[in-house]
């Protein structure tokens, strides 16, 4: 039925609210029950002249009838929209970190209004938990234990007072906002860098000559060299009649760029049953996207930290890459960007151009490689003569009891080993970050940094 | 020797159950003990009731189960006030009893009938694996012992009555019960309601 232009049901909107518009109080079946009982065994113990019969079915009464003379006052405020006690969610401003998905739910009450608050708190990837709690005027801290990041729902609770077992209050929500969880940094040491550095300054020193402070050589003077660049004790030695300057040549200083490409056109989990979309997808274990998204943003910090540039191209969203930049503020703009990145319709479709990366940067790809796509990727990328170095991001899957799960688990994962063969045999880097690989990932860069030092002395040099 | 092939027996990961809400509060007692005290309380109660009379055991057994197994795992006011009902009946005995004055045991059962109710209002509010604050199960510990102290001066008001063989001091504390009883239902009338509109 509508009344007055609204669709009723039962009673309530479609919002749940009672239609007369009616909020509050209600005596409950417990005080009918208890009056019942007791008028009962008043009645059986009258009957058969048995006091003690009668006696049974008092104290129930008492209490009935005790509680129903105590009515709850309104306790309401002018302010309130809401009748006590009622409830309010304060969560903290701004983005959060994986694992302090945190609130506070301050409750609103007065002693003549309720004596017991009752509380269901459900959250995404939750148990529902429900307390009773004695009613006062609080803070009560309530804390998730998601290790998600990204974009994520909070609390929802479902507030309700009761006074004296007998009033109940008809429940209210309180609603948490969603909240984004940006992906943290774990502390990485030295990283894979391009062959050639560009810029005029920057924390490394490239092949070219200029103001550094890596000696090169002791050369003649030249037009174009500076005074303050004559070594005199080297000039004394070897022309004593000063027929001839010389000077100290040093190194350039350059920086480094670097690309970092998020695969986040899938986004899957340990367990395979939430492959294909059905399931939920547990909140205390990281999918693959969380992964790269905690990877990419240890080495973007890494980068910055050493004074390089990094860029980020996500994917599965063909506009708006971040141009690669250095400084702490666009570190913040890469890893909000990173949060960001989700699996989009229609993103698993093949690319006919890679994102387009600028010249002499590395390039870093965080993917799960289970298509040939990022393998497409990373040859394109190479054949331009970018240096490429891939996470694997892939978590650890779990085994399931499904037969046709493992048969096509075995078949994906038979491929994706061919994959990454394939990218060891063409000499591209590989470097896990799921499970304990994640503690050995720092050590693995590191030990390409120090191949490629090795391989061309002073400078960094990626096959 | 060829040992037959076993089928593997993997452990599902996936089905463990899902994560807590951490939720900072005082000291708390979970639902399952609510629910354990009621398993204790309910056969108490009517056992204690049934021993003053001589009903055949095979009624008193079936009842006690029923009564508990109803209450334990489907606690409500209405299954409460059942059982509550059912140990006045057991306390009478349908007659059989030799003695038919005040029975002192009376008191007990009240008390225990009491104790059951509350708890079965906890139960049914409070799943088996919710959290009840220990301030809230106390917050209304004073009028309980008010409560109970009245229930126990008129038993022993009613005890002194039949000691000293008045049987209208009996039918009187009866029938200001049952006035008590009436007051209760002449206020009850529609629910209050203190929301807005």
């Amino acid at each position: 039925m509508t009344v007055g232009g609204v669709i009723v049901s039962d009673g309530r909107t479609s919002r749940g609210e009672r239609a007369d518009g009616r909020r509050g109080w209600q005596l409950t079946s417990a005080y009918t029950a208890a009056v019942a009982a007791g008028v009962v065994l008043l009645a059986l113990g009258v009957l058969t002249g048995r006091a003690d019969v009668a006696l049974v079915g008092v104290p129930g009464l008492l209490a009935a009838v005790w509680g129903r003379s105590s009515q709850p006052t309104a306790g309401q405020d002018a302010e309130s929209a809401h009748p006590e006690p009622r409830g309010t969610l304060h969560e903290p401003e701004g983005t959060a970190a994986p694992g302090q998905l945190t609130a506070t739910l301050a409750l609103t009450t007065r002693p003549t209004t309720a004596d017991i608050v009752h509380l269901r708190i459900a959250a995404a990837g939750h148990r529902t938990t429900e307390l009773a709690l004695a009613a006062r005027p609080r803070e009560v801290p309530l804390r998730l234990s998601s290790v998600r990041t990204g974009p994520q729902e909070t609390f929802a609770i479902d507030l309700r007072g009761s006074l004296h077992h007998v009033w109940e209050q008809e429940a209210t929500q309180v609603g948490g906002t969603r909240r984004l969880v940006l992906p943290a940094a774990a502390p990485l040491g030295r990283l894979p860098l391009p062959q050639k550095l560009r810029g005029l300054t920057g924390p490394h020193s490239s092949r070219r000559l200029g103001d550094g402070a890596e000696l090169r050589d002791i050369h003649p003077f030249s037009p174009g060299d500076r005074l303050r660049r004559i070594d005199w004790r080297t000039t004394a030695r070897r022309s004593p009649d000063l027929d001839t300057l010389y000077v100290r040549r040093t190194y350039a200083t350059a920086e480094a760029t670097a690309v970092l490409v998020v695969d986040s056109r899938d986004d899957v989990g340990p367990d395979l049953r939430t492959w294909r979309g059905y399931g939920t997808l547990r909140v205390d274990e990281p999918t693959s996207l969380d992964l790269a998204r905690h990877a990419a943003a240890s080495v973007a910090r890494a980068l910055v930290e050493a004074g390089d540039r990094v860029g980020l191209e996500d994917l599965a969203r063909r506009r708006r890459p971040l141009p690669p930049a250095s400084g702490r503020r666009h570190l913040r703009r890469v890893i909000h960007g990173l949060a960001l990145a989700h699996p989009k319709d229609r993103a698993a479709v093949h690319r006919v151009r890679p994102p387009q990366v600028p010249a002499d940067a590395i390039v870093y790809l965080f993917s799960t490689v289970l298509d040939d796509e990022p393998l497409h990727l990373v040859r394109t990328w190479r054949a331009k003569g970018h240096p490429v170095v891939v996470v694997d991001t892939l978590p650890d899957v779990q085994p399931v009891p499904e037969h046709h799960l493992r048969i096509a688990w075995r078949i994906a994962r038979l491929e994706r080993e061919d994959r990454l063969a394939a990218l060891a045999g063409e000499g591209v880097p590989v470097v896990g970050w799921a499970g304990s690989r994640r503690d050995q990932a720092a050590v693995r860069f590191e030990a390409l940094a120090r191949a490629a030092q090795r391989h061309v002395p002073g400078r960094t040099v990626l096959p | 020797m060829r040992f037959p092939r076993l089928p593997a027996r993997l452990s599902d990961a996936a089905a463990r159950p899902l994560p807590q809400i951490t939720v900072e509060t005082g000291p708390t007692v979970p639902g399952w003990v609510l629910r354990l005290a009621l398993l204790a309380l309910t056969p108490a109660l009517l056992l204690v009731a049934a021993s003053r009379s001589d009903l055949a055991p095979t009624l008193v057994t079936t009842v006690v189960v029923a009564c508990t197994a109803l209450l334990v795992l489907r606690p409500t006011p209405a299954t409460a006030g059942v059982t509550v009902v059912l140990a006045g009946v057991f306390l009478w005995g349908f007659g059989n009893r030799p003695d038919d004055g005040f029975d002192p045991a009376g008191l007990a059962v009240a008390l225990l009938a009491y104790v059951v109710v509350r708890c079965t209002w906890w139960a049914a509010h409070l799943p088996a694996r919710g959290h009840a604050e220990a301030a809230a199960l106390l917050a209304g510990w004073r009028r309980d012992v008010v409560v109970l102290a009245a229930t126990g001066l008129l038993g022993a008001l009613a005890l002194l009555a039949s000691g000293t063989t008045l049987p209208g001091a009996v039918l009187l504390a009866a029938l200001a019960v049952l006035g008590l009883a009436f007051a209760a239902l002449a206020t009850g009338r529609d629910p209050r309601d203190d929301g807005e509109h």
